[in-house]
């Protein structure tokens, strides 16, 4: 078990740094630069800016200058905010994302599991189709037509909640619930089939046959096999859901990172786009050994050295 | 199974209930009213506060509530009040202005403003290590531009003097009849000098200068909060001069750069007044002739730029017989329907107060025998033209479309379009790869000078990659010009020029568009989109 956590700990390090690598050069190479503004400056002005940031020097030696501030964890100025420094952006939206995404999450896992569960043993009656449908409906319909949907009725008509915003806790709502959905939907889909697989072996006969209440086959027998698929999903799902999501960020005006995650790209904003890419592949390489563990415990079939 | 769902069940609802229950009635916008409190939506979340470096409109509304400059600029956008300066007079030239200080203008912290923050203010303004974008609207000012370019680095070259704490004098190097307004601007906003000694900012961009504690400033309101994509505050600040007239308590500025967002949250009470309206609503509210909606002309011209650099554009032939094909008013009418006026010279008409008789016209048949004359008989023989856009919004596809049917059927070419990411796209521009694009500018002053200078050799902005020394020589004559009259004809030959060579043909002059609360008293668009706050306040409908 520790020789497989050092060795992928590893692993994951070596991979982060042909991420930042690969990124850092990258972003340099698209066309249109950070000053790059719709009304031009002399070339002179646009020199001084450049060696202001210090854009002057030789890429590679730009390329060694950050990696050497980043091994002291500081990922630089941004060029979009220059008073604000991106370890600054990112601790401040960071929790704004966090917040949002373990409340959707929560919801997620509640209404997915639940429903998925539900159709798996009710198979083929109304309950499973109901079900099935929601799983089907969720998945075609992006978030950009149910948020607005959403705030139409409970904001607009109804007037039970701010359009948008992130200030007081009944904001929380509409976005954690559209953002819920989702994702409960894959997950009320992948239940269902990894439930229905399990629920057809002898294990679980044998679980019947030895008088276990229908309730206890289910929960302590049938879903730990049958959440497997689902939690494999959970992995990038949860990096995706933590490091925020651009359009309900978007939708629900919230001040998360998914914004600046896709807006320092249209920005050129070299450092900010490298502090969360970082962010966003340490995350994956987490949540993704964690997954690994999680399923060695639910499933005695894979081992992990 | 099914107890423990109708229990997480039952908790869920419980907790939405709950939440809802708590929730206020009163919305933001009834709340502001009570406590004259406007809550302004400002599209994107501001950069930086830095008046000089600041290039950006939505950042301009909060510096000119944090600052003030030695003259204000009424909501009519012409008028000129006294602002620090109480008096100024202008000499007959037209070159000299003596600027006279008064003795109550205070820092927000109570110090005194005085000559020596502006003389600052402007030497800040064109450091060259600072690169400020807007920096153009002061060339006229003597040896401003030779600062700025490193040619010349003793700032007492340049014509701007503080002979005593309470006086300021700018020497011109030639006539500038909207120079006032250009003063107005919040670009030459003076800033509290010690802070900016604190934290670095003299000569350099994004010093903590500016954040919420730190912001000394000199206008009629004061920051108090600042937090990111969030909201940004300001407060009525008690040591303003004339801190009786204003009549707002505070401004919350929220960045909602989502226009559909924007345009909810107005719906639902939490603004008085948006940014914009979404294209696509414009008809559902001019339909039920909503009280809410205000439109007005603003100082931004869009046209179309060609490659002249490179063949079919490099003819100016070609490049005519394009521009007598579009039907300017049929465009206007049917594709932008209430977002633009159809535009016969490249300047908005009565920019600087000036209006001309139409130099660009639609002639399909004179059209058709200029691109006869060109080789390109019915468009026989015509390269492919590529069309490139940028995908920044919805109009810009919508008027792409247009000239493209418009290309086709008159003039029998063939025109593709290619969208472009943004940045990608000003990358084309600037290298001068395109063959034709189509592009806006607004206005930074309101003087036709201002456009006018797209069409000068090497001029940062000249996108066309054009050149006409008979163009040159008349807008120099224009700068020269001592009067009126020789000015008005100077920029007319300038337009004249444009029309027959043709590197940019005018295509429409935009109208702005944003929803009012109707609780909001002393509003008023203006083609500059300035605002004076110290005018605006907050009344229950009768």
């Amino acid at each position: 078990m520790f020789r497989f956590i050092t060795s992928r700990f590893l692993q994951s390090l070596l991979a982060l740094y042909v991420v930042i690598t690969a990124t850092f050069f990258m972003v340099r190479f698209v066309p249109g630069g950070p000053f790059t503004a719709e009304k031009a400056v002399t070339p002179e002005i646009l020199r001084n800016l450049e060696a202001h940031y210090g854009l002057n020097k030789p890429l590679y030696r730009q390329y060694l200058d950050y990696l050497g501030s980043l091994a002291h964890g500081d990922l630089g100025p941004s060029f979009k905010y220059p008073n604000r420094t991106v370890n600054e952006i990112i601790g401040d939206k960071v929790p704004v994302s966090a917040e949002l995404g373990l409340l959707s999450l929560a919801i997620a896992l509640v209404l997915g599991i639940g429903l998925g569960t539900l159709a798996a043993i009710r198979r083929n009656t109304w309950i499973d189709y109901v079900a099935s449908s929601f799983g089907m409906t969720g998945i075609s319909i992006p978030t950009f037509v149910v948020g607005p949907l959403l705030v139409l009725a409970f904001a607009i008509h109804l007037g039970w909640f701010n359009a948008s915003g992130w200030y007081l806790p009944s904001d929380r709502v509409l976005p954690c619930l559209v953002l819920g959905i989702a994702y409960a939907a894959p997950i009320s889909r992948l239940t269902r089939g990894g439930l229905l697989e399990v629920l057809h072996q002898d294990f679980i006969r044998t679980a019947r046959a030895k008088g276990a209440s229908e309730f206890r086959v289910i929960t302590r027998h049938a879903l730990r096999g049958g959440l497997l698929p689902v939690v494999s999903y959970l992995g990038p799902a949860i990096a995706g859901i933590l490091t925020g999501s651009f359009v309900i960020e978007t939708i629900f005006q919230i001040p998360g990172i998914g914004r600046e995650f896709v807006n320092s790209a249209f920005n050129r904003d070299y450092t900010l786009v490298l502090g969360t890419v970082i962010l966003y592949a340490a995350l994956i390489m987490a949540l993704n050994l964690l997954v690994d563990i999680a399923q060695a415990w639910m499933n005695p079939k894979v081992r992990l050295e | 199974m099914r107890p423990l769902i109708a229990a997480l069940a039952t908790i869920f609802l419980g907790g939405v209930i709950g939440v809802v229950g708590c929730s206020r009635h009163e919305t933001d916008v009834d709340a502001g009213v009570r406590t004259q409190t406007l809550y302004f939506g400002n599209s994107a979340e501001p950069p930086d506060l830095d008046p000089h470096t600041n290039n950006a409109s939505n950042v301009d509304w909060i510096c000119s509530a944090l600052f003030e400059g030695l003259v204000r600029l009424d909501n009519d956008g012409v008028t000129i009040h006294p602002g620090v300066a109480e008096r100024w007079e202008i000499s007959p030239d037209g070159l000299t202005y003596t600027f006279h200080l008064r003795a109550d203008a205070r820092w927000s912290n109570g110090d005194p403003v005085t000559a020596d923050d502006f003389l600052a203010a402007f030497r800040r303004f064109l450091e060259p290590k600072l690169g400020c974008e807007g920096v153009n609207i002061i060339f006229p000012i003597v040896g401003a531009r030779d600062y700025l370019e490193g040619r010349n680095k003793d700032f007492t070259s340049v014509g701007v003097k503080a002979p005593d704490p309470r006086t300021i004098v700018l020497h011109l190097q030639f006539r500038a009849p909207y120079f006032l307004t250009v003063l107005a601007d919040s670009h030459l906003s003076p800033l509290y000098q010690p802070n900016l000694d604190r934290f670095n900012g003299r000569d350099q961009r994004g010093g903590k200068w500016t954040q919420p504690g730190n912001l000394v400033s000199n206008g009629p309101f004061v920051l108090t909060e600042w937090q990111p994509n969030v909201v940004l505050v300001v407060e009525k600040n008690p040591r303003y001069w004339d801190a009786a007239r204003v009549r707002l308590n505070a401004i919350r500025f929220y960045p909602i750069e989502d226009v559909a967002t924007e345009e909810r949250a107005f719906r639902t009470g939490q603004l008085h007044i948006t940014y914009t309206l979404p294209f696509n609503k414009l008809a559902a509210y001019t339909a039920r002739h909503a009280p809410e909606l205000r439109s007005a002309p603003v100082l931004r011209g869009d046209y179309v730029t060609f490659g002249t650099q490179h063949p079919p554009f490099n003819d100016p032939r070609v490049r005519r017989a394009f521009s007598l094909a579009i039907d300017r008013e049929h465009l206007t009418d049917t594709v932008l329907k209430g977002r633009g006026n159809p535009a016969f010279s490249f300047v908005p008409t009565g920019a600087g107060g000036y209006t001309f008789p139409p130099f660009s016209r639609y002639d399909p048949n004179e059209a058709k025998k200029l691109l006869r004359e060109a080789g390109f008989p019915d468009g026989a023989g015509f390269p492919v033209v590529e069309y490139t856009l940028n995908s920044r919004s919805e109009d810009v596809l919508l008027l792409a479309q247009a000239l493209q049917q418009m290309w086709q059927q008159t003039l029998g070419v063939k025109v593709s379009l290619a969208p472009t990411e943004f940045k990608v796209w000003l990358d084309l521009l600037r290298s001068k790869s395109f063959a034709i694009t189509a592009d806006d500018w607004s206005m930074g002053f309101n003087d036709p000078a201002d456009m006018l200078a797209l069409g000068v050799t090497n001029d940062p902005n000249d996108d066309a990659g054009w050149s006409s020394a008979r163009y040159d020589a008349a807008f120099a004559a224009m700068q020269a010009a001592l009067d009126e009259t020789a000015r008005r004809a100077a920029i007319a030959t300038c337009e004249q020029i444009l029309a027959e060579d043709v590197p940019y043909a005018p295509v429409f002059f935009s109208i702005h568009t944003h929803l009012v609360h109707p609780t909001v008293v002393g509003w008023h668009d203006n083609a500059l989109q300035k605002i004076d706050w110290t005018a605006v306040s907050l009344a229950a409908p009768h």
